[in-house]
């Protein structure tokens, strides 16, 4: 048999009407007003909601699109082209809150949790990175003790994603710390409207400006038993699964961060004459160009390859079935090795892009020099790519061979 | 309880259509079709049609090949109730008298349709025959180029901009044809919950010729009333904007003679 690698007709229609919405509804509310300001952008998040961007993965049954993860890289990939800001409000609440309160949630959690979190109505976050415990995130210190039917949780968390918005978050906090990393963290829902939430501060960044990055606190802020997410001291396999599924559709963002810079760039070589012809006709540029739509095809071939397998892995997670090492293994990796190789590739195809845009690639108010700020952002967040360099090769020695 | 039918052709991406030098026929690929641009506005105005009555059914109706099941897809997606794809060797052979034969026929296996929906044209062929067919060979009203239409007690509230600019109201009694031109509002994007429904396997629903209570010899290749002879581009035109400035008694007095001496008048 052939290799198969072809979108459903389900998937090209969802890609085909999002484009339509993100080009026609979104795409002139895109201005420059980021630049004074990092508000969140409820204005395009309401219309994405309404048109259910926030629960493309998820079954109809808890009020998803039913498009697995698929169609949550083209979600990402199609938001991406439009603004990274975007697609990082619809990860941050997709792929790392919605995604683990589905594969790892209890059929009450999910039925509570999932339908008001798909529609938009209620925004979710992911609460792991902690002032001590960034890379080295087994060094967290957010505490959970016991009381009765009930945890008592306090600590901070720095640089969560629609932190400062979220109504539910996923929070990663230690139950027993003599146990740390090994057994001793446990994930917890935790509706922000609990006495003993606060927001701290909000970030200024550079880049994708449009999602708001905030510092949270917990002051003896007490969560049912039930709202622990998997099993107690499970925590870091709740976050690592649902990293695993994230780190590859981050890929396809990249991926559609990259077109739109191509896109740019191609449009401005056609239009620009230097030297008594479009700069596109001047071999450079053009070899350029070519490079930068190779680079792109291969990336997105080795992504999706790459969510297709995410996608058989988290229907056996949320089926409750045993997922084989190996196979665990396989995915953890590919995903780790696409989010390194895409997030990299964007940020060079937006430099070259630059180079082909001469002046106006760094010119305020233009798309590109917006892509450039953006670009570099998801070389660090879902693990850097050092880490994820890191992980990639420790396996690679130990097996000592090349494994596919 | 309003029943509405839209008309939808699944018509190519490109709307520049090419030539086969060999046969002289123009090379349809259909692999990336869409939705007919007009007919995806008829769907819009059936679906603002049917929010007027809580107990309407929209069902959009394609003849076409397999390749067409994406457009009646999209049509589910966006919110219509059904979907129904007639297929059949001998209708692709027809002309625009076939095509609205058989979509005439649908209509009436169907029952009780009150207002069946067109696109004033389509993309790809351009001719703007089969609406007004159909409803010839239904011998309902019709009205067309439509830019909205709204449920009344008199009927049908028919809005429609003429070639000068203005707006002309019809009404018209039911059942009738409408079709609509490019005024027609805006079509909505099929959300993303619709895109999921609409591809549950049992979706669509699938009709051949067997179930037109056609006889084979009245639509296909024999029954074509139209023969095409040759395609071929037409040389684009030169167009020149000139503007009279002056005061504008003056310039309206100079105009026939300005005119005449670009002979424009005669
Ligand atoms: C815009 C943005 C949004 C974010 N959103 C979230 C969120 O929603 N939730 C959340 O929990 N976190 C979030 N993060 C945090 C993100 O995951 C961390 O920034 C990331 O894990 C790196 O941690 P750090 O910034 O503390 O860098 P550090 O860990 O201090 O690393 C600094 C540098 O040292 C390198 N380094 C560290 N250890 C090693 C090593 N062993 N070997 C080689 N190199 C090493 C790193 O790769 C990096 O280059 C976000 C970050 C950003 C920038």
């Amino acid at each position: 048999m052939a290799l198969e690698f072809e979108f459903s007709d389900e998937h090209k229609l969802f890609r085909r009407t999002l484009r339509d919405f993100m080009d026609e509804e979104i795409r002139p509310m895109i201005d420059n007003r980021f630049y004074e300001s990092e508000e969140f952008p409820w204005e395009p998040v309401r219309a994405m909601s309404e048109q259910g961007l926030f629960g493309v993965p998820v079954p109809p049954e808890y009020g998803g699109a039913g498009l697995g993860e698929i169609g949550y890289g083209i979600l990402l990939e199609e938001v991406s082209r439009v603004d990274t800001g975007l697609a990082t409000i619809v990860g941050a609440h997709t792929g790392i809150c919605l995604a683990p309160i589905y594969l790892f949630g209890t059929e009450e959690q999910r039925e509570t949790y999932l339908p008001p979190l798909c529609r938009g109505e209620n925004i979710g976050a992911f609460a792991l990175t902690e002032p001590q415990a960034g890379s080295d995130a087994a060094n967290i210190r957010t505490r959970a003790e016991r009381d009765g039917d009930e945890y008592v949780i306090n600590g901070t968390k720095i640089y969560v994603s629609n932190g400062d918005v979220a109504d539910t978050i996923m929070v990663s906090a230690v139950t027993d710390p003599a146990l740390g990393a090994k057994g001793g963290v446990t994930a917890f829902i935790v509706d922000t409207d609990t006495d003993g939430f606060h927001v701290s501060s909000k970030e200024d960044k550079m880049g994708i400006r449009r999602s708001t990055t905030a510092q949270i606190e917990f002051e003896d802020l007490r969560v049912p038993a039930e709202n622990v997410l998997g099993n107690v001291g499970e925590g870091f396999i709740v976050a690592l699964t649902a990293l695993d599924g994230g780190r590859a559709t981050l890929a396809a963002g990249s991926c559609g961060g990259a077109q739109e810079a191509l896109n740019m760039a191609l449009e401005y070589a056609t239009a620009r004459e230097q030297f008594g012809k479009p700069i596109a006709h001047h071999q450079d540029v053009q070899f350029r160009l070519a490079e930068m739509s190779t680079e792109i095809t291969t990336m997105r071939y080795a992504t999706y390859h790459c969510l297709d397998y995410v996608e058989t892995y988290y229907e056996k997670v949320a089926a409750g079935e045993d997922v084989d090492k190996s196979f665990r293994e396989k995915v953890s990796r590919r995903s780790a090795q696409v989010k390194v190789q895409a997030s990299e590739m964007a940020a060079e195809v937006t430099e070259k892009a630059c180079t082909i845009m001469g002046a106006r690639g760094l010119q305020e108010g233009y798309n590109l020099e917006k892509g450039l700020r953006d670009a570099p952002i998801a070389e660090i967040y879902e693990g850097t790519n050092e880490i994820q360099r890191l992980v990639i090769g420790r396996e690679l020695v130990q097996r000592g061979r090349y494994e596919w | 309880m309003v029943n509405i039918v839209v008309a939808v052709k699944h018509v190519p991406q490109q709307d520049n259509v090419r030539i086969s030098k060999r046969t002289g026929k123009p090379l349809v690929d259909l692999a990336e079709g869409r939705m007919n641009p007009l007919g995806k506005k008829a769907l819009e105005t059936g679906l603002r049609l049917a929010q007027q009555d809580p107990n309407s059914e929209v069902t959009t109706l394609s003849l076409g090949p397999k390749e067409a099941e994406p457009t009646l897809r999209e049509s589910l997606a966006m919110g219509a109730d059904r979907a129904l794809l007639v297929t059949d060797p001998l209708l692709e052979g027809s002309d625009g008298l076939g095509t609205a034969k058989a979509l005439a026929a649908v209509v009436k296996q169907l029952g009780n349709v009150d207002i069946v929906l067109t696109g004033a044209r389509t993309s790809d062929r351009y001719a703007g025959h089969v609406g007004p067919a159909m409803a010839a060979i239904l011998g309902w009203e019709i009205a067309t180029h439509g830019q909205s239409a709204k449920l009344t007690d008199e009927g049908i509230r028919f809005e429609k901009v003429l070639t000068s600019g203005t707006v002309a109201t019809l009404t018209v009694d039911t059942p009738c044809l409408l079709s609509m031109g490019t005024h027609a509002p805006k079509p909505r994007h099929a959300t993303t919950w619709g895109v999921h429904a609409a591809h549950e396997t049992d979706a669509l629903e699938r009709w051949n010729l067997d179930d037109l209570g056609l006889a084979k010899d009245e639509v296909g290749p024999s029954a074509q009333a139209t023969t095409q002879r040759s395609i071929e581009p037409v040389p684009e035109k030169e167009r020149d904007t000139e503007a009279f400035t002056g005061d504008p008694d003056d310039v309206a007095e100079s105009l026939p003679r300005r005119l005449a001496s670009r002979g424009l008048l005669r």
